[in-house]
C-alpha cells in the first residue's frame, strides 16, 4: 500500500476547498486516513490507483468528487522539438523508453518532495521494484539535446547522484546504495542501459541511478523526464501520471520524438459502456444522463449516447480502467456506497454443510464426551517434531515448503499426534490429568485428508486407557476395526497396537515410549491414539 | 460465652475439644498424632496390626478434614506406597517427633553412608554415633525398638523412596504443626486459648570443643609446656598461644613481668568450664548456665534449640471440657455405601455435613476449542442463510490460487516472500488457455488484459493456498449455472513473520453468490445480514481494491469502546475471472479473517494463543459466553 503525504496548504490551494472537507471525504473515493498531523495528513491509497500517489492527483480527484471541477481534465501537449535516439542493442536489455519535457516548474520544498515521493511510489506500484519501469527526472538546463538511450560498456564512468567522484557502472552496482539495491536488474548483461546528452554527459544509468550533473533542485525550471522499462503500457502510464501531476501543479508539457513518434500525447482512451449493464451490476436504476454525471464526477469525459450507452473518455493517467466494470465501480463510488440499497438476494436456496465438517463435528462430540479438551495446533511444523522426536522414519510424500520462515515451520503436518505431544510440553506446568484431542487436516503427496488424535497424560496413563478411549471413539464413529501388535517406535513394545480396517492400517494406539517422552521433555506417561478419518464409513475423499 | 463458641469454625471447635480433654498439649505432638492417624487410615489396611489408641483426642482428629489440600495429597501418595514402605513408615510413626528429627538427620547422611546402611552389619562409626545421640538425647525405653525398626526399614525399603517419603512427611508434619498453631492463635484472639512458644536449648560441642575436651583447653595445654617461668616470646612460638596466653592471665594462672611469664599455680584445679564441657559431651542435662554461655562465646559449645508451641486454654476456661461441643466426628458418615442404602441403615446414619461455603475441587469439562466454537457459529449462520459448504485441499496449484483469479503473474503477492511455494507441480486443467488469453489480451470481454507474457510453468507450481477463494473458483468452474451460494472456512497461508498479530497460517471465511439478477447492492445486503447475525449491529461499507473483484468494498463494523473495525473485503468477481469458466452472471464474493473476531471476542493479545494454547486458558474460557455488540 502506498501512504501519501498531503500538505494541507498545498492541497487546499490545489483542491480549492478546506482541509476538513478533504479529510472527511477522501476515504469515500477509496483510501484510509492513516495520520492527521498539524501541517499534513498521511493517506493510504490502493495500488490500482497510482494516479492518486501525489497531492496533485488527489486534488484532481477530489475536485471532481466534491463537484468543484468535473469531467475530463485537459492537458495540452506541444512538441518540444527534442529528439531521443534508442540504441537497438537495448532490445534484449531494457527496450522501452518514454520521455517528456516539463517546462515552467516552480518548486518549493513540499512540491519537490511530492514529486520524489510520487516517483518512488510509481517504482513500487507500477514499476514492480523498477523492473518494469524506472523513472529519471533531470534538470533540463544542464544538458544538451538531442538525447541518446544507449547500451554501454559497464566500465564507463560518471558521477552518480549523491557522490563526488566518478565511478564506473560496475563500481556503482557494488558501492552505491541504489546500485546494490537494484544490481540484480542489470547484472549479467554484457552492456548496461545509459542515457547521455549530445555532449556525451551522462543523465542516467537506468534503472539504477541518475547522474549528479542533472540533479533537480528548488531552482530547477525545466525538467526532462525519462522512463525506461520492459513493459510498454506500464512505461506510458508512469509518464502520463507524472506529466499530468506536474501539469496540475502549473507546468506545461512538451512531447519529444522517439523513433519518429511524438510522445506523450496525454490523450484519453475511449470506451462506450452500457447503462443497463451498469444498473444490473450495481443494483441501481441509472439513465445515460445520470450515469454520465457520475462518471464526470470521477473525472471521466462522459456523454450519453442513444438509449443505453455512455461514451466515456478515460483520462490517460487511469491505468486501472481495463474493463467496463472498472468504470462501474467509479459510478458506484460517485453514487455513494452508503446510498446503495443493501438487500440480500431473493433466490431460495437450502444450506448444506460439507460432509467432512459433519464428520469432524461428530468426532469432536465423542472426544469431548470422553472428557478430552480440543486444541488446534498449527499445520506447519518441522521434521524434528514429526519424526525425530517420535523415533519415526520420515514418510514419503511429505511437503517441504521451499522458503520456510523459520526452522520451526518447514513442513506441512502428516500426523497430529506429535503436535499433541508438543502441546503437552507447552503445558507441563498445568494441572494433571490432561486429556487433549485435535481433529483436522494433514497432507501427504499434495493430498489433504483428515485425522483425529487424542492424548492423555497423568501418572497412571497406560495402554489400557489408550485402548479404551480409542475403542470408544472408533465405536461411536461406526468404524469396524480389529487390532494387531504394532511396530510403531513412538510407543512401548508390547504396549502398542495398530488399528486395522479391512486389512489396512488406519491408526495406532498405545503407551508412548519413554524415549519419546524424554524427547518432548515430558515426565509422566502418555496414553495416545490417532486414526485416519477416512476409515469412517462413507467419509468423503476430497 | 456459649454464643462465642458456637460461632467457631469446626477446626477451632476441634482444637477446643482436644484442649478441653488435655488442658495442655503441644502443637508438634498434635501434628504427630494427626499424621499418624491419616496414614493408618488407609481403608485397605483395616486389619492394621497396631490399632491406634482410641482416646478422645484421636477420635476427634480421625476424620482428617483438618488436613489441607496439599497434605491430603501427600497422604494419598503415602497410602499408595507398597507394603514394606508402609510398614516401615508405620514403625517410624511410633517414634516420637524428636526421634523423627534424628532419623531425618540420618537421611541427610551422604550417599555412600546410605548404601552402607543397607547392610546394617557394616554400619560405620557416624551412624553408630547418630544412634548414640538418639539414645542419649531423646529416648529411653524404646531405644532397642528403634534400632530394630531402622534395621527393618533399611533392609526392606527403597532408600530413595524412603527419603522422599520422609521429606514429604517432615514437610507435612511442619504444615500440620503450623495449622494447629494457627488455629490456636485464632482461639487466642477470641480469648479462649493461648499459645506459648517454648524454646528448649540443646547443647553440643563444636569440633573445637571436642578437641579441647580430649586434649585440654589451650590455656591448660600451654601451662604444661613450661616450668615456673618462660619468656613470652618463646611461649608465643607454641601453637594455641594466641588464644591460650590471654586465658592464662584471665584465669590468674600466671603473671607477666618484663616479658617473662611466671606460673602462679603449678597445677590449677579443674575449672567449671572444663567440667561443663565434659557434662555436655556426656549428655548430662544439669550444668552451670553462665559457664555454658561463656563456652558458647568461646565457640566451643553450640546451641541447637528445639521449639515447642504449647497450646492451652485461657484461665477462665480451664475447667471446661467442651465434651458437648457439637462438631463433626468420626462417627459421621462420608460416603453412603450400597449396604447402608439397601439395608435401611441410612435412616439412622449420621451423615457428615459439608461446608457449602468452601470452594469445590475443580473438575474440567472436555470441550470444543473456543476458536472452533466461533468458526462453528459462523458456519451455522451461513448454513441458515442457505449456503452450501465447501471444503478442500490445503495444497493448490498457482493456477487456481492466482491465475484463474486474474492475478497477474508478476503481482507482488505471488512473490516468494509472500507465498509458501512447494517444489511440486500439477498439470494445468483443461481449457486453461482461456485464462491465459484473458491475462494477455482480455479474451472476448471488454477488458484489455494485463498484456505481457503468461507462463504455463508459473501456473503449474503448487502453493499452500493463500486464500479459500481457490476453493470457490473451482466450485464455480464445476458449477457454472445459477444459482450458486457457497462458502468455506479454512486454513490459509501467508509467508508472514509470526508475531502477536500476524500468523503464517490462519482461518479465512469466504462466500460466493452467483445468480441471474444479483447485484453489488445484494452483496452489501448479504454482508449486513451476516454481521448482524454475528452480533454487530452497525455495518458500513467503503470503496476498496482487490485484484479479482470490481467493484470492491471493505466492510466495517462498529464495536463499542473500539470504534469502526475493518472486518473483511468483498466485491463482484471481475468478468476476467468468471468469463473463462463459462459463468455468465455476476458472482458476489466476500472474505473475512476469522481470527480477528476470535481475538476480539476472547480478549486475546496474542493470536498465537489460538494455536499454542495454554490449557488453563482453554479450561477457564466457558463454552457459553455472553456476546454483546458482536464481541
Amino acid at each position: 500500500m502506498a501512504v501519501i503525504t498531503l500538505p494541507y496548504k498545498y492541497l487546499e490551494r490545489l483542491t480549492r476547498t478546506d482541509r476538513k472537507t478533504i479529510i472527511e471525504k477522501v476515504p469515500l473515493i477509496g483510501s484510509d486516513v492513516e495520520r492527521i498531523e498539524e501541517d499534513h495528513v498521511d493517506v493510504e491509497f490502493f495500488p490500482d490507483r497510482p494516479d492518486l500517489f501525489s497531492p496533485e492527483g488527489v486534488a484532481r480527484a477530489m475536485r471532481g468528487y466534491l463537484g468543484i471541477e468535473t469531467g475530463l481534465p485537459s492537458y495540452p501537449v506541444k512538441p518540444s522539438g527534442i529528439k531521443f535516439t534508442v540504441d537497438p542493442a537495448l532490445a534484449e536489455i531494457r527496450p522501452i523508453l518514454g520521455a517528456a519535457v516539463i517546462r515552467g516548474v516552480s518548486f518549493d520544498d513540499e512540491s519537490i518532495q511530492a514529486i520524489m515521493s510520487l516517483q518512488e511510489s510509481l517504482h513500487w506500484a507500477v514499476g514492480r521494484g523498477r523492473s518494469k519501469v524506472a523513472i529519471g527526472i533531470h534538470d533540463m538546463d544542464t544538458v544538451k539535446p538531442p538525447f541518446h538511450y544507449i547500451a554501454s560498456r559497464p566500465s564507463r564512468g560518471f558521477i552518480p547522484l549523491d557522490f563526488k567522484e566518478k565511478m564506473t557502472m560496475d563500481e556503482i552496482l557494488e558501492k552505491h546504495p541504489k546500485g546494490r539495491d537494484y544490481a540484480k536488474l542489470v547484472k549479467g548483461f554484457p552492456l548496461y542501459p545509459l542515457i547521455v546528452d549530445d555532449d556525451d554527459h551522462v543523465l542516467s544509468f537506468p534503472p539504477i541511478i541518475n547522474g549528479e550533473r542533472t540533479r533537480v533542485t528548488i531552482d530547477t525550471k525545466n525538467i526532462l523526464l525519462d522512463t525506461t522499462g520492459t513493459d510498454k503500457r506500464a512505461v506510458s502510464v508512469a509518464v502520463n501520471i507524472i506529466c499530468t501531476a506536474m501539469a496540475e501543479a502549473g507546468a506545461t508539457i512538451e512531447s519529444v520524438e522517439i523513433g519518429g513518434v511524438q510522445t506523450p500525447t496525454l490523450a484519453p482512451a475511449e470506451r462506450i459502456v452500457s447503462v443497463s449493464e451498469c444498473s444490473r451490476i450495481l443494483g441501481v436504476e441509472l439513465t445515460p444522463a445520470s450515469m454520465a454525471g457520475y462518471l464526470r464526477q470521477m473525472r471521466f469525459g462522459a456523454e450519453p449516447v442513444g438509449a443505453d450507452n455512455v461514451k466515456v473518455q478515460v483520462p490517460c493517467y487511469r491505468a486501472d480502467i481495463m474493463h467496463d466494470w472498472d468504470l462501474f465501480e467509479d459510478v458506484a463510488i460517485a453514487y455513494g456506497y452508503d446510498k446503495l440499497e443493501s438487500l440480500p438476494p431473493k433466490t431460495f436456496t437450502v444450506g448444506k454443510p460439507h460432509p467432512v465438517q459433519v464428520n469432524m463435528a461428530l468426532a469432536r462430540g465423542v472426544f469431548t464426551g470422553l472428557g478430552y479438551l480440543e486444541v488446534m495446533p498449527f499445520t506447519l511444523t518441522n521434521e524434528d517434531v514429526l519424526y525425530r522426536r517420535m523415533q519415526r522414519e520420515e514418510t514419503t510424500g511429505v511437503l517441504h515448503v521451499m522458503h520456510p520462515i523459520s526452522i520451526e515451520n518447514t513442513v506441512v503436518r502428516t500426523e497430529l499426534l506429535p503436535l499433541l505431544l508438543e502441546f503437552l510440553t507447552l503445558n507441563r506446568h498445568r494441572e494433571l490429568p490432561q486429556r487433549l484431542f485435535t481433529v483436522g487436516d494433514v497432507v501427504l503427496d499434495c493430498k489433504t485428508h483428515q485425522q483425529a488424535a487424542g492424548v492423555s497424560t497423568h501418572p497412571d496413563a497406560d495402554f489400557s486407557e489408550a485402548y479404551a478411549a480409542a475403542d470408544a471413539v472408533l465405536h461411536e464413529l461406526s468404524i469396524d476395526y480389529t487390532v494387531k501388535e504394532s511396530s510403531d517406535l513412538a510407543f512401548i513394545d508390547g504396549r502398542r497396537a495398530d488399528i486395522m480396517v479391512n486389512g489396512k492400517k488406519v491408526g495406532v494406539f498405545g503407551e508412548i515410549h519413554p524415549a519419546v517422552l524424554v524427547a518432548f521433555e515430558l515426565e509422566h506417561s502418555v496414553a495416545a491414539f490417532e486414526f485416519d478419518l477416512r476409515a469412517v464409513p462413507g467419509f468423503p475423499v476430497l | 460465652m456459649a454464643e462465642k463458641i458456637d460461632e467457631l469454625s469446626n477446626k477451632e471447635k476441634k482444637l477446643l475439644k482436644i484442649l478441653g480433654e488435655n488442658k495442655k498439649i503441644d502443637a508438634e505432638t498434635l501434628a504427630g498424632l494427626t499424621t499418624n492417624l491419616a496414614i493408618s487410615h488407609n481403608p485397605t489396611r483395616k486389619a492394621c496390626e497396631n490399632p491406634l489408641p482410641k482416646d478422645k483426642t484421636t477420635a476427634i482428629l480421625s476424620d482428617f478434614s483438618v488436613l489441607n489440600e496439599s497434605n491430603q495429597k501427600i497422604f494419598e501418595n503415602l497410602q499408595k506406597l507398597n507394603a514394606p514402605t508402609l510398614k516401615a513408615i508405620e514403625n517410624l510413626q511410633k517414634l516420637n517427633a524428636p526421634t523423627l528429627k534424628a532419623i531425618e538427620n540420618l537421611q541427610k547422611l551422604n550417599a555412600p553412608t546410605l548404601k552402607a546402611m543397607e547392610n546394617f552389619q557394616k554400619l560405620n562409626a557416624p551412624i553408630l554415633k547418630a544412634m548414640e545421640n538418639i539414645r542419649k538425647n531423646h529416648l529411653k525405653s524404646s531405644i532397642p525398638d528403634i534400632k530394630l525398626d531402622l534395621e527393618n526399614i533399611i533392609s526392606t525399603v527403597d532408600t530413595q523412596e524412603l527419603t522422599k517419603t520422609l521429606n514429604d512427611l517432615s514437610v507435612s508434619q511442619k504444615m500440620i504443626t503450623d495449622f494447629w498453631v494457627q488455629q490456636a492463635h485464632l482461639l487466642e484472639e477470641k480469648k479462649i486459648a493461648k499459645v506459648e512458644r517454648i524454646q528448649t536449648s540443646h547443647y553440643t560441642l563444636t569440633d573445637e570443643g571436642k578437641e579441647y575436651l580430649n586434649n585440654g583447653l589451650p590455656e591448660r595445654q600451654l601451662l604444661n609446656r613450661f616450668d615456673e617461668k618462660i619468656d613470652i616470646k618463646q611461649l608465643k612460638k607454641f601453637d594455641l598461644s594466641n588464644v591460650g596466653i590471654g586465658w592464662l592471665r584471665k584465669k590468674g594462672w600466671v603473671t607477666v613481668k618484663d616479658g617473662i611469664i611466671y606460673k602462679l599455680n603449678e597445677n590449677p584445679p579443674v575449672g567449671t568450664d572444663e567440667t561443663v564441657l565434659k557434662q555436655i559431651n556426656d549428655g548430662d542435662s544439669i550444668f552451670d548456665k553462665d559457664t555454658v554461655i561463656g563456652l558458647i562465646k568461646r565457640g566451643l559449645v553450640k546451641d541447637e534449640p528445639t521449639v515447642k508451641n504449647v497450646l492451652s486454654l485461657q484461665d477462665h476456661y480451664q475447667n471446661e471440657t467442651f465434651e458437648e461441643l457439637d462438631i463433626e466426628s468420626q462417627n459421621k458418615i462420608g460416603t453412603l455405601t450400597r449396604k447402608q442404602i439397601i439395608s435401611g441403615a441410612w435412616k439412622n446414619a449420621n451423615l457428615r455435613r459439608y461446608d457449602v461455603t468452601k470452594l469445590p475441587k475443580k473438575a474440567y469439562a472436555g470441550k470444543i476449542h473456543p476458536y472452533q466454537r466461533i468458526i462453528g457459529e459462523m458456519r451455522e449462520i451461513l448454513l441458515e442463510m442457505g449456503f452450501t459448504e465447501l471444503y478442500g485441499g490445503i495444497v493448490q496449484q498457482s493456477f487456481w490460487n492466482f491465475d484463474a483469479l486474474f492475478q497477474p503473474q508478476d503481482h507482488p503477492a505471488r512473490e516468494m516472500q509472500d507465498t509458501f511455494y512447494l517444489k511440486e507441480t500439477l498439470p494445468l486443467p483443461k481449457g486453461y488457455e482461456k485464462v491465459k488469453a484473458m491475462h494477455i489480451s482480455g479474451g472476448d470481454t471488454s477488458s484489455t488484459g494485463w498484456g505481457g507474457v503468461w507462463k504455463e510453468e508459473k501456473a503449474e507450481q503448487c502453493v499452500l493456498r493463500t486464500h479459500t477463494t481457490s476453493l470457490s473458483i473451482q466450485y464455480l468452474a464445476r458449477n457454472p449455472n445459477p444459482p450458486v451460494k457457497a462458502f468455506a472456512v479454512g486454513r490459509v497461508y501467508r509467508r508472514e513473520t509470526i508475531d502477536t498479530t500476524h500468523l503464517a497460517e490462519f482461518e479465512q471465511l469466504e462466500g460466493i453468490v452467483m445468480d441471474e439478477n444479483v447485484t453489488f447492492g445484494n452483496l452489501l445486503g448479504i454482508l449486513r445480514e451476516f454481521y448482524n447475525r454475528m452480533g454487530f449491529e452497525s455495518v458500513r461499507f467503503k470503496p476498496s481494491f482487490y485484484p479479482y473483484t470490481e467493484p470492491s468494498l471493505d466492510a466495517e463494523v462498529y464495536v463499542d469502546g473500539i470504534g469502526w473495525i475493518e472486518m473483511g473485503g468483498a466485491g463482484v468477481f471481475r468478468e476476467e475471472v468468471t468469463a473463462p469458466l463459462g459463468v455468465k452472471y455476476p458472482v458476489l464474493a466476500w472474505g473475512l479473517g476469522v481470527s480477528r473476531i476470535a481475538m476480539l471476542r476472547l480478549g486475546l493479545k496474542d493470536l498465537r494463543l489460538l494455536h499454542k494454547s495454554d490449557v488453563a486458558f482453554l479450561r477457564e474460557t466457558p463454552s457459553l459466553r455472553e456476546i454483546k455488540g458482536g464481541i
